[in-house]
């Protein structure tokens, strides 16, 4: 396995591109920032229609007939692609065709995308290959058919570069673990009253302290009652957008609020909290007023898991029951986990990303599991008729 | 028909209630010109009132969906007969003054006649019952002088005594009033701007009277002033500036500015033949009001919250904005919730209030939408004086912009009897502040008329009565 890493830094209308591997760096250039952002944009937006599709599938009874939404995904996906290997001219315009060459040429590869400014792209859905090739039938939404998603094909992670390597070390374990749940209750009830009852058993074995459901709370709960310093994870579930999170109508979290709410002295003794924000778009953010991707990666965060588009109420409910249940109690690390709930949760998985390190762990040593869930077959299970 | 001499006037928009254009003063005028100037002429007096009398559309009752309807071929259709003699009845309460003094008028002398020609307010003149009442408002049972009142139904009035004049009231040049169906002009007797919509007959609503109807009647209310921005290009244009620009309109002048925008978009695909030559419109203006709602949104202010309050559902509006599936949603309803946008006053930056740059007369909302109705009805006047045409016309009024012209090729434009939005180039125009009640310093008028001697048509001139700047 060859850990590569993607460096972007911000400068101005460009951004500077570094290729590294474990040994050296490989390739270094600029690129256009507008067009970055512009073709992350149509990507977002097909993803919009794969998510809006799945659920008019699901409302009319029918399995998710994806093929052809996956497809245009593909197109854009590709089109990223090119601008992210695509140098401006005059600027190594050669090395980003070398960048390009040596990446085909490995194989078993992790990337690690590292940034330093307010940069939202979805790289996990930069797209391999060559999309024309892929037929044109709705019903194929074969997961071997689309691996040229970055997310797949070299399980791609994202991590502010604030966020120092050191700091997921040490984990803690899982009987030890403390999780912070906000809800918005709402919304939580929603889809919580659709999944089964070993589903909601399993739920309660993970979250066993009480829900936070207002601001107000969070804030007395987190900082006057000191609950930020022993916690090392924070879930967060109801409707959001790329800046704030909704307790409730009227009662958002942020980002202004977030420097002030979350922010807590790095613990020595245990690993940096890891942050899941499950709601619509928490991972998109915008360049002017950033988002998540900084605001969880304040000193001892690592960073958080968000979409890059709406998702279905009880998709994304399910979704992070498998996840946290996966980290909890496998002990494997944060990308490992991703990487199997993506593939099991395939397709609707593609607007969740991993923003955080990517090492991040639990460990189980000792702790009795409880029943793990069968992998769902959302062409037949409830996905939600509501955008959480 | 005929006299000594022809009066032209258009553009009154007398209505009642709150949407009445026809104030105290202007009314004051109009009575006095009537009584003090035309009754004592030593002369027969036609009097020609151009179009747009009387004012049905904003006249009670002036919304409510029973008031539109569709033929059966989807022809957009508006009033019943009853409902504008309701209306017709609204209007002659409120201002019974002008009627007893139209009727002095004619008393005055035998060979005093007075002419009315519809115009898209008062299309309801081509309803019979309409016209019947209006005769009996005027003559009060009075046979004789009932017998010196014309109301005429063809697009143009062409005085027996005097053909080369051509009155008109104009909106059929005019793409947002004219008034056609399946391509053929219906304004005139044989062919009335009258259809069924299955159960019974109603009028044509051209687009800017279910503009009115739809939107601007509810609007104007608040600011009295709102549809006294003529020509139509210019007063969308102070709409769009509102939405793009926060300092400029209230939030409630951003939603109306979007509701146009919709408003002619979906013409645009429903009714293509109503925009002629426009094309479709940029997504701008929708995203200059998301832009808008997200900054209040993010500021935290009171009429945002206001607003997330009230809107159904358990969800926070700042999240709905974020998915492009709900804002469309968002928007429709804040169009019709209006109320919830009520701002306790909108700061206005003078620096930012300017139009430069923007206000060339024409209406660009994008690259194919042109559109300038005054020019529009110069053209139309020019081609009837060429010398080539058939018609021999020496001079051509009309009415209907609301903007007086004066051409020495021998075309008048009368302007209006209402006050009017002063868009002159070295003039700022003001924050939406101004369209509010006791704005009249922006609101001046200018009451014209052209005075035709049908021995002399050539001389005609057209004399300002009344005018008033509050400078």
């Amino acid at each position: 396995m060859i850990d590569v890493t993607l460096d972007v830094k911000g400068n101005g209308g460009l951004l500077k591109v570094v290729w590294r591997s474990p040994a050296a760096d490989v390739a270094s250039y600029q690129i256009d920032f507008n067009r970055l952002m512009n073709r992350s944009a149509e990507v977002r937006d097909r993803l919009h229609n794969l998510i809006t599709t799945a659920m008019k599938n699901r409302s009319d009874h029918q399995s998710l007939r994806l093929g052809l939404e996956l497809k245009e995904l593909a197109r854009a996906g590709r089109k990223l692609r090119d601008a992210i290997f695509f140098a401006e001219a005059g600027y190594n315009d050669e090395e980003g065709f070398e960048a390009e060459e040596w990446l085909v040429s490995l194989t078993e590869v992790v990337i690690h995308v590292t940034i330093d400014r307010q940069i939202y792209i979805p790289w996990g859905l930069v797209y391999d290959g060559d999309p024309e090739i892929l037929s044109d039938e709705a019903e194929d939404i074969s997961i071997a058919k689309f691996s040229g998603f970055w997310c797949l094909k070299y399980r791609l992670s994202t991590l502010y570069n604030r966020i120092r390597g050191g700091i997921v070390r040490n984990p803690r374990t899982t009987g030890e673990a403390r999780i912070v749940k906000l809800v918005n209750e709402g919304a939580w009830a929603k889809a919580f009253n659709q999944v089964s009852e070993a589903e909601q058993k399993l739920v309660a074995a993970m979250f066993r302290e009480n829900d936070i459901s207002s601001s107000k709370d969070f804030e007395k709960i987190w900082k006057t009652q000191k609950k930020c310093l022993e916690t090392d994870l924070l879930y967060f579930f109801g409707h959001a957008d790329g800046t704030a999170l909704a307790f409730r109508k009227g009662d958002l979290l942020t980002m202004d609020d977030f420097p002030e709410i979350l922010r807590r002295k790095p613990p020595a003794d245990r690993p940096a909290c890891m942050v899941f924000l499950n709601g619509c778009h928490t991972a998109i953010g915008n360049d002017k007023e950033g988002g998540f991707l900084q605001a969880t990666a304040y000193g001892g965060f690592c960073g958080f898991v968000g979409t890059e588009s709406e998702v279905p109420d009880v998709f994304a409910l399910r979704f992070a029951n498998a996840f946290l249940s996966q980290l909890l109690y496998t002990g494997s690390k944060a990308i490992e986990v991703m990487d199997k709930i993506r593939r099991d949760y395939w397709p609707l998985s593609l607007a969740y990303n991993l923003s955080c390190h990517p090492d991040f762990q639990f460990n189980p040593h000792g702790v009795i599991p409880p029943d793990m869930l069968p992998t769902p077959d959302f062409s037949k299970d409830a996905i939600g008729s509501e955008k959480v | 028909m005929g006299g000594d001499h022809i009066i032209v006037i258009s553009d009154l928009h007398i209505s009642a209630a709150a949407l009445d254009d026809f104030d105290c003063e202007l009314e004051r005028h109009f009575v006095s010109f009537l009584e003090g100037d035309l009754a004592l002429r030593p002369y027969a007096v036609e009097l020609v009132i151009n179009g747009d009398f009387l004012d049905f559309v904003q006249a009670p009752p002036h919304s409510g969906s029973n008031l539109q309807s569709q033929s059966p071929e989807k022809v957009p259709l508006c009033f019943t007969q009853p409902q504008s003699r309701q209306k017709l009845a609204a209007i002659h309460a409120a201002h019974e003054q002008t009627f007893r003094a139209l009727q002095r008028f004619l008393a005055a002398n035998a060979a005093n006649s007075l002419v009315v020609l519809p115009g898209n307010h008062d299309a309801d003149f081509f309803w019979p019952g309409v016209r019947e009442d209006f005769i009996s408002f005027l003559c009060d049972r009075d046979a004789v002088l009932a017998k010196r009142i014309h109301i005429h139904l063809q697009s143009a009035y062409r005085p027996n005594k005097c053909r080369q004049v051509w009155i008109e009231h104009g909106q059929q040049y005019d793409p947002v009033n004219s008034f056609f169906v399946s391509e053929r002009p219906c304004w005139s007797e044989e062919n009335p701007p009258i259809l069924s919509d299955g159960k019974q007959d109603r009028l044509y609503a051209c687009l800017g009277t279910r503009f009115l109807i739809d939107y601007l009647n509810n609007l104007d209310a608040e600011y009295p002033f709102v549809d006294n921005v003529k020509p139509f290009a210019r007063f969308v244009r102070l709409f769009l500036v509102s939405v793009a620009d926060p300092h400029f309109g209230p939030m409630k002048a951003a939603v109306a500015g979007w509701r146009i925008i919709e408003y002619l978009s979906k013409l645009a695909l429903t009714h293509p033949r109503d925009l002629l030559g426009v094309e479709k419109i940029e997504e701008k203006e929708k995203t200059d009001l998301l832009v808008r709602l997200q900054e209040a949104a993010r500021r935290k202010d009171a009429i945002f919250a206001r607003i997330n309050d009230a809107y159904p559902g358990d969800r926070d509006l700042r999240m709905l904005l974020s998915d492009p599936a709900e804002r469309g949603r968002i928007f429709e309803w804040l169009a019709d919730h209006l109320d919830f946008l009520e701002e306790p006053s909108v700061k206005s930056k003078e620096d930012l209030l300017g139009l430069d740059g923007v206000d060339d007369s024409y209406l660009s909302l994008s690259k194919g939408f042109r559109l300038n109705e005054t020019a529009l009805l110069v053209d139309a006047a020019i081609g009837l004086l060429d010398h080539r045409s058939q018609e021999a016309v020496e001079l051509v009024i009309m009415g209907h912009t609301h903007e007086p012209v004066e051409k020495p090729e021998g075309y008048y434009n009368t302007g209006s009897w209402t006050r009017y939005y002063r868009f002159d180039g070295d003039v700022r125009p003001s924050s939406w502040s101004i369209l509010k009640e006791q704005s009249y310093v922006n609101f001046p008028f200018k009451l014209n008329y052209v005075d035709i001697d049908i021995d002399h048509p050539s001389a005609a001139q057209m004399i300002c009565f009344k005018s008033r700047d509050y400078d």
